[in-house]
């Protein structure tokens, strides 16, 4: 009796009984261990997912891999894994790949970073965000669309191209003359394009973050704008854009869709560039996955296991590059990609948290507006290029005519020599081409998607579907295959959003040590997969790992396996973003951290993780290379993903199918699958950012 | 080839916020002038519009006249770069050119001149680290960085780098704030010696730094937060510490103030 009376009279202490402090109170400490407990589930489930994915690849590639009577690393032979005996090797295919992204990369570097030279330091300070926005626009834009006008519209602009490099260059055997047209240059000119945003978005954050002493220091010594950027921004620049570099290099290494539509593939060595030929790993995979059986699924399984490899290497490399805080930087680039307001909106919103926060800066809110936020990047940002242009050759004939007219002794205020100036003239005009060279691609696309889409979009397009539609007759619609892809994004959103945000609030809020920076690494890996291993991934692991079925949800997995990454990324830097200081506040009041987190935290982080978030699912509604491997292509209406006895269209996919058709009516719809897209993506995209924008302060 | 600089009725904007007003003074060649006054009174402000540093920050501009041995450096058809060019500037925190050697931070001034014989570029090199009393201490090391020198030398050597392309004029905004004692005592001598040379202007927030190296002092004062920064008065270094004209003046020197 007496050993129990205490326990039944007087039950454990309540939560801050007696008068203790609320630190000790456990009902607290259950909540925050609960929450911490959840977070840090997210984050090993991640890495788990990440474990069982290599896993699977690996198993999968094995039974290929041991009937191959090739040597898979050096054959470079006809693809040929459903032969009796096997024989498949990525040689051929891995050069292939090699050749394309070397060619993209060469074009793509100089004018990607003649354009962050062009938006953060000669175009004027108001225009910049906007310009920057619009190179942005074409990351946006989907592989499959690209794909679309690289073959009908690229492709035969580049026979005038090829021809007249082979005319200066066909002395040299890679650039001899032959039938031009859908070369590997014609695929390495397409991913130039591609690449060609994150490359400039990357530096553009990196040349923003030159320190303003160093500027100064130049200016100071009497350089022009351009000997500026030479002594001070690229030098500091220099690791930063190496490392921006090689991301897009690794971008260019995984792209699949349009290679596949724009490149004539064959499986030979490539020697000619100018001539049709060539494949790469990842275009293989799509185009060879519809008629591989069993060995052949475990063959491209194989090839995609390389792919995922090299481009993890590359990624590492990329991230070596820029040791010393460059990684900070180079991160931000990417998310700028994936966010937000864009350069320059850290700053006041940080200003405008520290105002709410401590609401001591009452008084001199107006302080706010002055100067600080805006110096920092916009620096000489001061008037445009051809402003700068004309002041200079101005400024030249003035300066001789004052230098006479006053009769300066020594020509002490003589302008420098016409050739500096002439230089930093031509350099701005430079940098202003490399701008337009950028935006022809985004502007031919959207008029040539227009001019041929708008047509046949009408609302019998929006409510119909293919069934039984013959490539020859007209109407018809893509009514399956936006419910496909609202269907597909969304259960892909609502999966990669919780853990998403619970991975973000782990790394932001708890991450510290060995398992936070494995997560961060892991982050990073996600964050530059091709997306055709994203299908891979789960084909092996859902579909022939756990004899799941080829249908909508698992296209939804591959999406989000996509969207995870960016979901976290973005989440992250917004959570960052929140000051200390109110969580201090909160502390203060007695408040518990996992409380302070749901209430405090996640609420000011919002808007802009809703803008992350937005963007993530524009960007995954457009991709096509993982759901022809997850999900069978139907022409009819299936409003179950999860049904397992037929696949769900999507606009991507319908657009990929249909693109090779000599039918006009077909065509027509073609065109009109590929606007909707851009649309609802473009949509997507400029509401995602007017959020962003709606919620910058100094804009109430 | 020290040259003396006439202010007439300056004012300078950052955007639509004027941050000083109608500002004229004279300062005169091989001498050291000294600005004092409170934080945010506009002297760094002040310092950048004579060598039209200050335009380099977007929507700030400059009215008024400023002259360099009566050329107009605001005059159309002058240019900013090359007035740059005659008047130098140090900076608060030294910030000498982290990717490039000693030697090529000195350099790089008479580099962008289109300076290239190898020979005039070491002489100079070589004169400017005498001149900034730092050619002792590098003299071993010139190939290494300058980001590896300590604070104090550092900023010497910004100094030599601002010397090397042997302007008219030297501006100093705050240089030794970022130093300590031993380092601020070698910038000091070295002010004293440069002004033989040169026109110097230094901007202190220390009282007895002033007294110690300038012939003339100009004191700044703002009447209130967010009105635009106004000279109170420019005179002898001796006058203004020991009988200032303004009340003001007194009361800031004395500590009363500021
Ligand atoms: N880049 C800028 N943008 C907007 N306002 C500025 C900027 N720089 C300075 N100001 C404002 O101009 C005024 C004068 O500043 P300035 O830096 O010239 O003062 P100072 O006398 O040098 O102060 P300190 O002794 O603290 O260096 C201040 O009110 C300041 O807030
Ligand atoms: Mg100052």
């Amino acid at each position: 009796m007496s050993g129990i009376a205490p326990t039944a009279t007087r039950p454990t202490p309540r939560p801050g009984g007696g008068g203790s402090a609320p630190a000790l109170d456990s009902g607290t400490r259950r909540g925050d261990a609960v929450f911490s407990g959840a977070v840090r589930g997210a984050a090993i489930l991640l890495l788990i997912l990440m474990g069982a994915i290599a896993a699977f690849l690996v198993y999968r590639a094995q039974d290929a891999l041991s009937a191959n009577t090739a040597n898979v690393l050096t054959y470079t032979g006809t693809w040929a894994p459903d032969d009796a005996p096997p024989k498949f090797g990525i040689g051929a295919l891995a050069w292939g790949t090699l050749v394309t992204s070397l060619i993209a990369i060469v074009i793509a570097a100089p004018v990607a970073v003649g354009v962050a030279l062009f938006i953060t330091q000669y175009a004027p300070r108001r225009l910049a965000q906007v310009l920057g926005y619009i190179v942005d626009l074409l990351a946006a834009v989907p592989s499959i669309i690209y794909g679309l006008w690289g073959i009908l519209f690229l492709v035969p602009h580049m026979q005038g191209a090829s021809q007249i490099i082979s005319d200066v260059l066909g002395w040299l055997p890679p650039f001899e003359a032959g039938v031009f047209g859908r070369s590997v240059f014609t695929a390495g000119v397409i991913l130039a394009i591609m690449i060609l945003p994150i490359i400039a978005a990357i530096s553009r954050e990196v040349f923003l973050q030159t320190p303003r002493d160093q500027v100064e220091a130049a200016y100071a010594l009497g350089a022009t704008r351009w000997e500026m950027i030479k002594l001070a921004v690229l030098p500091y620049g220099r690791s930063g854009v190496g490392s921006a570099i090689v991301l897009g290099f690794g971008r260019a290494l995984g792209e699949t869709v349009a290679v596949a539509m724009v490149l004539s593939t064959s499986s030979i060595f490539v020697t000619k560039l100018l001539q049709p030929g060539g494949n790469t790993i990842a275009a293989n995979i799509a185009l060879q996955f519809g008629s591989a059986f069993s060995t052949g699924q475990g063959a491209l399984i194989a090839s995609g296991l390389v792919l995922f490899v090299v481009t993890f290497l590359v990624n590492w490399l990329a991230r070596r590059i820029t040791k010393h805080g460059g990684e900070a930087r180079e991160r931000r680039g990417l998310g700028a990609l994936f966010r937000i307001g864009g350069r320059g909106d850290n700053t006041p919103m940080e200003a405008e948290f520290d105002a709410t926060a401590t609401a001591a800066l009452a008084g001199s809110v107006s302080s706010l507006s002055d100067g600080r936020p805006e110096v920092r990047g916009a620096f000489e940002a001061k008037d445009s290029v051809p402003d700068v242009v004309a002041d200079e050759a101005a400024g030249r004939n003035r300066t001789h005519r004052a230098t006479r007219g006053a009769g300066l002794g020594g020509g002490v205020l003589a302008a420098p020599s016409g050739l500096r100036r002439f230089r930093s003239s031509l350099a701005g005009g430079l940098t202003v081409a490399t701008f337009a060279l950028a935006v022809i691609p985004l502007a031919s696309i959207l008029w040539l998607v227009v001019s041929k889409g708008s047509h046949a979009l009408n609302v019998d397009f929006l409510t119909h579907s293919l069934r039984n539609i013959d490539e020859k007759q007209p109407g018809g619609g893509v009514y399956h295959a936006i419910i496909g892809t609202v269907e597909q994004a969304g259960l892909a959103t609502l999966m990669a959003v919780p853990i998403g945000l619970l991975v973000a609030v782990y790394l932001v809020e708890y991450g510290r040590g060995m398992l936070a920076r494995t997560v961060t690494f892991f982050v990073d890996v996600m964050m530059g997969l091709p997306s055709i291993v994203a299908g891979l991934f789960i084909l092996s692991l859902w579909i022939l790992g756990l004899g799941q079925k080829a249908n909508g949800f698992a296209g939804a997995l591959a999406l989000m396996i996509l969207m995870l990454p960016i979901v976290i990324r973005s989440s992250e830097e917004m959570l960052k973003l929140v000051p200390d200081a109110l969580r201090e506040a909160s502390y203060a009041l007695g408040v518990p951290k996992w409380r302070t987190i749901m209430k405090i935290v996640l609420p000011t982080a919002l808007p802009g993780i809703i803008t992350g978030v937005m963007l993530g699912v524009a960007r995954v509604m457009g991709e096509t290379a993982p759901i022809l491997l997850v999900v069978g292509y139907i022409n009819n209406i299936n409003v179950n993903p999860f049904d397992g006895n037929q696949g769900q269209a999507t606009l991507p996919t319908v657009i990929y199918n249909t693109f090779t058709s000599p039918e006009h009516a077909s065509n027509d719809r073609t065109w009109s699958a590929a606007l909707l897209l851009i649309l609802i993506i473009m949509l997507l995209n400029i509401v995602a950012r007017l959020i962003a924008w709606w919620k910058k302060p100094g804009r109430a | 080839m020290a040259k003396r600089i006439d202010v007439a009725g300056l004012s300078a904007y950052y955007g639509p916020t004027r941050a000083i007003e109608d500002i004229s003074m004279t300062i005169e060649p091989r001498t050291v002038t000294a600005f004092i006054g409170p934080s945010g009174c506009g002297k760094s402000t002040f310092l950048r519009t004579l060598n039209r540093m200050h335009e380099v920050i977007p929507g700030a501009r400059v009215e008024g006249k400023v002259t360099l041995d009566d050329v107009d450096l605001y005059g159309t058809g002058v240019d900013p770069v090359a007035v740059r060019r005659s008047i130098g500037m140090v900076f608060q925190r030294p910030n000498p050119f982290p990717t490039m050697s000693i030697y090529e931070n000195v350099a790089a001034g008479l580099r962008l001149a289109g300076v290239k014989k190898r020979s005039e570029l070491d002489d100079v090199v070589e004169s400017s680290l005498k001149g900034a009393n730092l050619w002792k201490e590098v003299e071993n090391r010139l190939k290494k960085p300058g980001s590896g020198l300590s604070g104090g030398q550092q900023q010497r050597l910004c100094i030599a780098r601002a010397i090397a392309v042997s302007p008219d004029v030297l501006l100093m905004d705050e240089p030794c704030s970022a130093l300590d004692p031993i380092s601020t005592t070698a910038i000091e001598d070295l002010i004293s010696q440069l002004k033989s040379e040169f026109t110097i202007v230094i901007v202190t927030h220390n009282m007895q730094q002033a007294a110690r190296v300038s012939d003339r002092t100009a004191f700044f004062n703002i009447s209130g937060t967010g009105t635009p920064g106004r000279l109170i008065e420019i005179d002898d270094t001796s006058r203004i510490f020991a009988n200032p004209t303004e009340k003001a003046t007194e009361d800031y020197i004395t500590g009363r103030f500021g």
